[in-house]
């Protein structure tokens, strides 16, 4: 707090951690945790203009949904989030891949965490490889995935 | 008051998802991405990186790595007609070759990789190619969606005629 005035809650805040030719097999990523809410959804979906399963509850119950889930789309963005501070500039060459193996509903926070699982050098760049995750308030993974980048 | 379509009826794809083949071509779409359809998606998940927002190492502002799992879902559904029990995202992959840029024309292409079946499901893997305006190609992507939402009964799982590998992972 500065001046006794709050911070922005949503400005932008680098990681503490990033990916370095020091980086270690096991360095654990600065998690990022997100609360997810139906407005959030609709407005990612671009609501009212669209709407489905993502934004409505008669469109999420003809589907079999008890109420809306967050696109897959949206929730890969948190993983995709955690790539980007982590790698910095090295995401270039990269890669990510998502599996989506629950279900993220409205209200739920998800946190995203990450590890490292490899290293090797090419040429004179070190190449990392993350396993990243996100699990919801219960601790259920709800998303799993594996990136590949370079240290910057 | 205008009509409002679920994103379900927006789709114009005609060829039925369970006479899927492995090679289909699922053909091309051309796009620019905006500032604001940027800035929107930051309001969505509350990641305002200032290279997606104001400017960065690669000259200007670059869209964020997930940005583009919506694009190659509508080329998918622009070819195959929205199934009636509706679909799921499965699996995304993305192959970053060159930063994508805000305000910059690129075409993705698409075919149909892979099918199979798993737990209920349908599994359809497309593979997507992004080039720039002279043809270079700066992302590759897969995207696996599964049908339909709702598990079904394994033995009615699978489509008549399609080309179902039956293991995966």
């Amino acid at each position: 707090m500065s001046g006794g005035l709050p911070p922005d809650p949503t400005g932008y805040r680098d990681s503490t951690v990033q990916a370095s030719a020091d980086t270690q097999v096991g360095q654990e990523l600065e998690p990022i945790v997100k609360h997810v809410t139906l407005d959030k959804s609709r407005i990612y979906q671009g609501w009212p203009e669209v709407r489905n399963r993502h934004t409505d509850y008669q469109a999420a119950q003809a589907t079999g949904l008890t109420e809306p889930n967050i696109n897959g789309g949206q929730t890969a963005e948190y993983l995709g989030e955690l790539f980007i501070k982590f790698f910095g500039s090295g995401f270039v060459g990269g890669s990510l891949l998502v599996k989506f193996i629950g279900f993220v509903s409205i209200n739920d926070t998800v946190t995203v965490r990450g590890v490292v699982t490899g290293t090797e050098t090419e040429g004179n760049r070190v190449k990392l490889t993350v396993d990243l995750w996100a699990e919801n308030q219960d601790r259920v993974k709800v998303l799993a995935g594996t990136a590949t980048g370079y240290a910057s | 008051m205008t009509e409002r379509k679920t994103v379900e009826q927006l789709y114009r794809g005609t060829h039925p998802l369970e006479e899927a083949t492995i090679g289909d071509q699922l053909g091309s779409l051309d796009f620019v991405i905006s500032a604001a359809q940027i800035e929107r998606n930051a309001w969505a998940n509350d990641d305002y990186n200032p290279w997606y927002m104001d400017d960065s190492p690669f000259g200007g502002r670059i869209i964020t790595p997930v940005f583009l799992a919506s694009f190659d879902a509508t080329l998918f559904y622009a070819y195959y007609a929205y199934p009636p029990g509706g679909s799921l995202f499965a699996k995304q992959e993305f192959e970053y070759l060159v930063p994508l840029k805000i305000g910059t024309k690129y075409t993705m292409t698409g075919a149909l990789a892979d099918i199979y079946r798993r737990r209920g499901r349908t599994f359809y893997v497309a593979a997507m190619s992004i080039t720039d305006q002279d043809g270079t190609e700066v992302m590759r992507m897969s995207k696996t969606v599964a049908a339909p939402v709702r598990p079904v009964d394994e033995a009615t799982a699978a489509p008549s005629g399609a080309d179902v590998t039956e293991t995966r992972e």
